[in-house]
């Protein structure tokens, strides 16, 4: 009886097809471990060198002519000083803030020391001082917009007056400047808007800004 | 994917949990070949920054009008005489708390100072010429002979009657003495110099930065002035005074405007700065002029105490030492080759607080 072509020649070169896929098959199960740790090896000396070099940036920012991501960039001094208004020669305005310099007796943790005082003849009928969060200081490009309420924060120390509404907008006649690590610079600017109800007048004002590149 | 991908996010963040100890046995040696590297390249540029707080030998400023025998004694306070028409001046005696001006010019008289440095606002509200005769003039004016005045918001001021625009009063007033880089200047001057005390260099400066050409920023004609003062400044100890502190605690919360200038000052080695504005007596620990205390940083006195009123303290500044704001009185200080003594000397009238001490020149 002849052999159908079911079950003729076709049978043994199945069978070595057979072998052929099942040994590819423990290849692909068996080498991975091997091959795969080679480039996994790669990457991860890679990720370390990259993060060998963020750490020595870190320690030595100066180590590199050409960091490779700018420093960031810390308002270390924002003032506005009004020493004349209209109708009123005796009032003074103040308002300094500060993400560097802790005058507020307490940690900054990369909040803002807001300070500010409505004196009249010297005698403050509006002055408070306490932490804000970074976020209602906004920078975009030239201006810096300061919105906050002093009279709705708790942890806010009003040493005279109950505190309310301060809204600042800073305007530098360039962008502001961008410094190294480490050092800062200094510019004077303009300001606008409100504290606690009394307007900023538009001429009279001192006002500067004062950046420092992060450590 | 496998957890080592989240150990190394973590590693690149700044509170990082521990690392895998395969990428620290990895990491160590790389960051140590790169720390070498690191160190190397920044080694000439820490050179730079020492050499930048080494003095230029070269030449010195203005002298002194009055020559000295032994060190130099020099009374300073800023804030001083009311208006003759404020409500308090009394004849010019004053009340307990305010227009004190004639007490504190007592201390002036029966200190006999080499040099009295009026730190600003010497004469309210707005520093007119009449003003200055009828109520600074026989008081602090007794001494204008040896004084070295700088000027301050106040006699910029234009709301009173007869007042002129650019603190023409202080200027008229204090004539050559103010402002001795501009002698004929009588209004709009600039109103920053320096001269020579016994072995001291003293750098009057003005901190209305809103009224003199260019500002007080880096560049600007006031702080190019300063720079190239004290590259020709010899002397071991240094002292510089405007009106407006860069650092306080009182009401003002310091000005901005003055970093540049006190960065310049920090970077040359100046030992001390006297301001007044802030109506009260605080001093501070050395500090550079970023708000860090260092231990050859520049001493600030503020010395608000002439006599004018009392202000109040909003905070606690960082690194202030001594506050006071209810004693009237000026600060006396005795200016020797390589140190200098202080003394805060109460008027005798107001309180009797006071502050004294000791300290080398930076």
């Amino acid at each position: 009886m002849m052999p159908s072509r079911r079950d003729t020649p076709a049978g043994p070169k199945r069978g070595r097809a057979r072998t052929r896929e099942n040994r590819r098959l423990v290849l692909l199960a068996a080498w991975p471990r091997h091959l795969l740790r080679v480039p996994a090896l790669l990457c991860m000396l890679a990720v370390v060198l990259f993060g060998a070099g963020v750490a020595v940036a870190r320690i030595l920012p100066h180590a590199s002519a050409a960091p490779a991501r700018p420093t960031p960039q810390l308002i270390e001094r924002l003032d506005a000083h009004v020493d004349d208004l209209a109708n009123m020669p005796d009032f003074e305005m103040d308002l300094s803030l500060s993400q560097t310099i802790d005058d507020c007796g307490a940690p900054l943790r990369g909040q803002f020391c807001l300070r500010y005082s409505i004196t009249n003849d010297d005698v403050p009928v509006q002055a408070g001082y306490g932490l804000i969060p970074a976020s209602q200081v906004r920078v975009h490009g030239s201006t810096i917009t300061l919105v906050t309420n002093t009279a709705r924060d708790r942890g806010f120390v009003h040493v005279a007056g109950r505190g309310g509404l301060i809204s600042i907008t800073w305007t530098a006649p360039r962008n502001l400047p961008i410094v190294a690590s480490r050092s800062a610079a200094m510019g004077e600017i303009t300001a606008r808007g409100s504290i606690i109800g009394t307007a900023i007048p538009s001429s009279d004002v001192t006002a500067a800004v004062v950046i420092h590149g992060a450590p | 994917m496998t957890p080592r991908f989240v150990w190394s996010w973590e590693f690149l963040r700044p509170q990082a949990r521990p690392r895998s100890p395969t990428l620290m046995r990895l990491g160590i040696p790389v960051a140590l070949a790169a720390t070498i590297f690191a160190v190397a390249m920044a080694w000439p540029g820490s050179l730079q920054q020492a050499g930048a707080h080494q003095r230029t030998n070269v030449t010195t400023s203005l002298t002194a009008r009055l020559t000295t025998t032994g060190d130099p004694v020099v009374l300073a306070a800023g804030d001083i005489a009311c208006d003759p028409s404020d409500a308090s001046y009394n004849g010019g005696l004053g009340t307990s708390k305010r227009c004190q001006e004639t007490w504190t010019a007592n201390e002036l008289s029966a200190n006999a100072p080499t040099a009295v440095l009026p730190l600003g606002d010497t004469q309210y509200n707005c520093g007119t010429l009449s003003a200055f005769d009828a109520s600074y003039d026989p008081t602090w004016g007794q001494q204008k002979a040896i004084t070295y005045p700088v000027v301050g918001n106040h006699e910029y001021a234009t709301r009173c009657a007869g007042a002129i625009k650019g603190a023409a009063g202080y200027f008229t007033y204090f004539g050559v003495e103010a402002t001795p880089l501009q002698p004929t200047c009588t209004a709009k001057c600039e109103g920053y110099y320096s001269y020579t005390l016994g072995a001291w260099h003293m750098i009057a400066l003005n901190s209305e930065c809103t009224k003199i050409s260019g500002g007080c920023a880096a560049g600007s004609p006031e702080e190019t002035w300063l720079r190239n003062d004290l590259s020709t400044d010899t002397a071991v100890c240094t002292l510089a005074y405007w009106h407006r502190p860069l650092f306080t605690s009182g009401t003002s919360g310091g000005d901005a405007s003055m970093q540049a200038i006190f960065q310049d000052l920090y970077t040359a080695h100046v030992s001390l700065v006297l301001n007044g504005h802030d109506h009260e007596y605080e001093r501070f620990a050395p500090q550079d002029a970023n708000g860090n205390a260092v231990a050859d940083g520049v001493t600030e006195f503020v010395v608000g105490t002439g006599g004018a009123n009392h202000g109040s303290f909003v905070t606690v500044a960082a690194n202030s030492v001594v506050r006071n704001s209810n004693t009237f009185g000026v600060l006396e200080l005795t200016l020797h080759a390589t140190s200098y003594d202080w003394q805060f000397i109460p008027d005798g009238h107001s309180g009797s607080f006071t502050d004294s001490g000791s300290a080398a020149c930076v």
